[in-house]
C-alpha cells in the first residue's frame, strides 16, 4: 500500500481549516473590497475631473472610462502592500498554525508522506492568492459596469501611468485577457512570499513569528532594491554591477513581472499580430520584460520553498 | 515465559535516539503480539514518549528499525496504526465532526457513516457539531480515540490516555479500550503512570528505564505472589538502580 490520501483530499483538508478559521471568506471579502475601492475611487476622481472641466468652461461629452479600467485599477491596488500583508498573514497561519496547535503531530502520524502535506499547503496558499486577486478583478468589473458602462473612449488614458496600456488596446476581449493575465502575474508575484513563509513557518513554528520575520525579509529586500537602484544611477564604482543585480531582487523581479500584463503585453500583442513567433522570441525586450522577471520570481520561490520543504520533511514533530 | 504469537504486530529492533549528547533510548527491542494490550511502563524521562514518537514517525531514529506486521515502510506502517502521543490536539474553532473529517482526509478519506459509527463508539454523537473548544478533557480524549480509529487500524498506540481524567473518565477509557480489543480485534500499545489501570487492562508489560528495556513479558509472569503491578514495577526498577549503583 502506498500513500493513501489523494492530493485533492489533502487540499480540501487545508481549505476546511482556513474556512473554519474564517480566513477564506476574509480573503475573498478583502479582495472584493479592493474591487469596490477601485470602482468608487475612479468614479470619485471622474466626478472631480468633471467639475474641474466644468469650472474651466471646456465641454467634455466623451465617456472616457469603461468597466475594464476599474478592473485594472483594482489589480493595481491588490498588488499593493496592504493586500500583500493580508496574504502574508494567511500564509503564516497556513504554514505555522498546525505546529502551534500541536495538530501537526496528528497529521504526520497518519499514512501520508510529509512532502504531500507540504505540497497541499503550497497549492492552497497559491489558490487563495489567485482567488483574492480574481475577486478584486471581478468585483471591480461588475461595479465598473454599473458605474462606467461597457464602452469608453480609452484613448485619453494614454499618458496616464499604470492604465496607459489600455489606450493602445482597442479590442475588449484582448483587454479582458490581459486583465486575467494580471491575476496570474499577481499570483506569481505572491509565490516567493508563500515560499518565505513556508521556510520561516517551519523554522519558527509560530504564526506570529512567521508573519513578522517574513515581513522583515521582504522589507530588507525592498531596501536592498532601493540601495541598488540609487547605486546603479550613481557614478560610484560597481554601478554597473548594481544595475545588473537590482532586477534580481524579490522586489525588482516581482514589480517587473506584474507589469507583464500591462505595457509588455501591449507590445507583445501588437508585435504578435504582425511578426512571427520566432522573431518575437528573439526580441531582446522579451527577456528583460518577461524572461528575467519570471525567472527571478521562480528562482526565489524555488529557493525558499525547497528550504521549507527540507525542514518540513526532516525536522522532528512534537 | 510464554511468548506471544508471531508474526508480531509491532516489533522494534535496536531502536536508538539521542538528543545531543543525551541518549534517551538505547538498543530497544520490543515485541507486541496480535490481540495484546501491551502496557509500556517507565519512570518519567525513561524514553516512553520518545519511543512512541519514533514508532509513529514523528521523530527520526538515530538507529534501529520499527516493523509493523513485518514491514519497515513507514507509510505502510502508519496505515495500520492509529495513535495519540502526548494528548490529542484539535482545531478548537471547528466542530468535533469537522476535525474528524480533516484528519480523515490525511488517511485517504472516510465515509460520513464511518464518522457516525466512530462518534457513536466514543459517545460523542450528540456533541459532534459543537466546537471542540467547548469539550471537556475527557471528551477530547474520546475524540482523540475516534481520530486514531479513522483508518480502521490494527494497532492502537495510546500515550497516557487517562491523563487528566476523573475516575469516571478513567473507567470509561478502560472500558473503551477493552471493547476495542474484544469487539474489533485491535492490538493496543498503551503507556500510563496509572499502574492500577494498566494492571486491569494489560496482558503484557514492557518496562523501560533510562532508555533501556529492563523487563518484558506477560503481566502474570512479571508479578510475584500476591504482588500488584505497582509493587512489581517498583521492585524491578529498584533492582536495576541497585545494580547500576553496584
Amino acid at each position: 500500500m502506498s500513500d493513501r490520501s489523494s492530493f485533492s483530499l489533502l487540499c480540501s483538508a487545508e481549505f476546511r481549516k482556513l474556512r473554519g478559521r474564517g480566513l477564506l471568506p476574509a480573503v475573498l471579502l478583502f479582495g472584493a473590497a479592493h474591487g469596490i475601492a477601485a470602482g468608487l475611487g475612479i468614479r470619485a476622481l471622474e466626478l472631480l475631473g468633471g467639475k474641474a472641466l466644468d469650472a474651466s468652461g471646456v465641454e467634455s461629452s466623451r465617456d472616457l472610462l469603461d468597466f475594464t479600467v476599474a478592473g485594472e485599477v483594482a489589480l493595481q491596488l491588490a498588488a499593493a502592500p496592504i493586500h500583500g500583508f493580508a496574504m502574508l498573514l494567511l500564509f503564516a497561519i497556513l504554514w505555522a498554525e498546525d505546529f502551534s496547535l500541536g495538530t501537526m503531530a496528528m497529521i504526520v502520524s497518519r499514512p501520508v508522506a510529509r512532502w504531500r502535506v507540504f505540497a497541499a499547503k503550497f497549492t492552497v496558499g497559491s489558490c487563495c492568492a489567485a482567488a483574492s486577486l480574481l475577486m478584486a478583478l471581478l468585483t471591480a468589473l461588475v461595479l465598473g459596469t454599473a458605474l462606467f458602462g461597457l464602452n469608453g473612449d480609452l484613448s485619453a488614458l494614454e499618458s496616464i501611468p499604470l492604465v496607459g496600456w489600455m489606450a493602445a488596446l482597442p479590442s475588449l476581449p484582448m483587454r479582458l485577457i490581459h486583465l486575467l493575465s494580471g491575476v496570474l502575474a499577481g499570483t506569481l508575484v505572491l509565490l516567493p512570499a508563500l515560499g518565505i513563509t513556508a521556510l520561516l513557518g517551519n523554522l519558527s513554528r509560530s504564526p506570529v513569528l512567521t508573519l513578522f520575520s517574513s515581513l522583515l525579509i521582504l522589507l530588507a529586500d525592498f531596501f536592498a532594491h532601493g540601495i541598488l537602484s540609487i547605486w546603479s544611477n550613481s557614478q560610484l564604482r560597481g554601478a554597473e554591477l548594481a544595475e545588473m543585480v537590482q532586477p534580481w531582487t524579490l522586489w525588482g523581479s516581482g514589480r517587473a513581472l506584474f507589469k507583464i500584463h500591462g505595457p509588455w503585453a501591449e507590445s507583445w500583442t501588437i508585435e504578435a499580430a504582425s511578426v512571427q513567433t520566432a522573431e518575437l522570441v528573439n526580441d531582446p525586450s522579451l527577456w528583460s520584460q518577461l524572461g528575467q522577471p519570471l525567472l527571478g520570481t521562480l528562482i526565489w520561490t524555488l529557493l525558499f520553498t525547497s528550504l521549507g520543504l527540507l525542514l518540513f520533511r526532516s525536522r522532528d514533530v512534537s | 515465559m510464554t511468548e506471544p504469537r508471531q508474526p508480531w504486530v509491532l516489533e522494534t529492533r535496536n531502536l536508538r535516539r539521542c538528543y545531543g549528547e543525551h541518549v534517551v533510548v538505547e538498543g530497544l527491542n520490543l515485541t507486541v503480539g496480535k490481540g495484546d494490550i501491551y502496557g509500556f511502563l517507565g519512570p518519567n524521562g525513561a524514553g516512553k514518549t520518545t519511543t512512541m514518537r519514533m514508532i509513529l514517525g514523528l521523530i527520526a531514529r538515530d538507529a534501529g528499525e520499527v516493523l509493523v506486521f513485518g514491514s519497515a515502510d513507514p507509510i505502510k506502517a502508519r496505515a495500520r496504526i492509529g495513535g495519540i502521543v502526548e494528548g490529542p490536539r484539535f482545531y478548537p474553532y471547528l466542530s468535533g465532526r469537522e476535525n474528524l473529517r480533516i484528519f480523515a482526509a490525511y488517511s485517504g478519506g472516510c465515509e460520513e457513516q464511518r464518522l457516525d459509527e466512530l462518534l457513536e463508539l466514543v459517545r460523542l454523537r450528540e456533541r459532534c457539531l459543537d466546537r471542540v473548544s467547548t469539550y471537556s478533557l475527557g471528551m477530547r480524549q474520546r475524540l482523540g480515540i475516534a481520530q486514531a480509529l479513522l483508518n480502521a487500524p490494527d494497532l492502537l498506540l495510546l500515550d497516557e490516555p487517562s491523563n487528566g481524567l476523573d475516575p469516571k473518565g478513567i473507567r470509561e477509557m478502560r472500558e473503551l479500550i477493552l471493547r476495542l480489543r474484544d469487539e474489533n480485534g485491535l492490538t493496543v500499545f498503551v503507556s500510563s503512570h496509572v499502574l492500577s489501570e494498566l494492571d486491569r487492562l494489560c496482558n503484557r508489560i514492557g518496562i523501560l528505564q533510562d532508555g533501556r528495556k529492563v523487563a518484558e513479558g506477560p503481566t502474570a509472569e512479571l508479578l510475584r505472589d500476591g504482588e500488584d503491578l505497582e509493587s512489581a514495577f517498583l521492585r524491578i526498577t529498584a533492582q536495576v538502580e541497585g545494580a547500576q549503583i553496584k
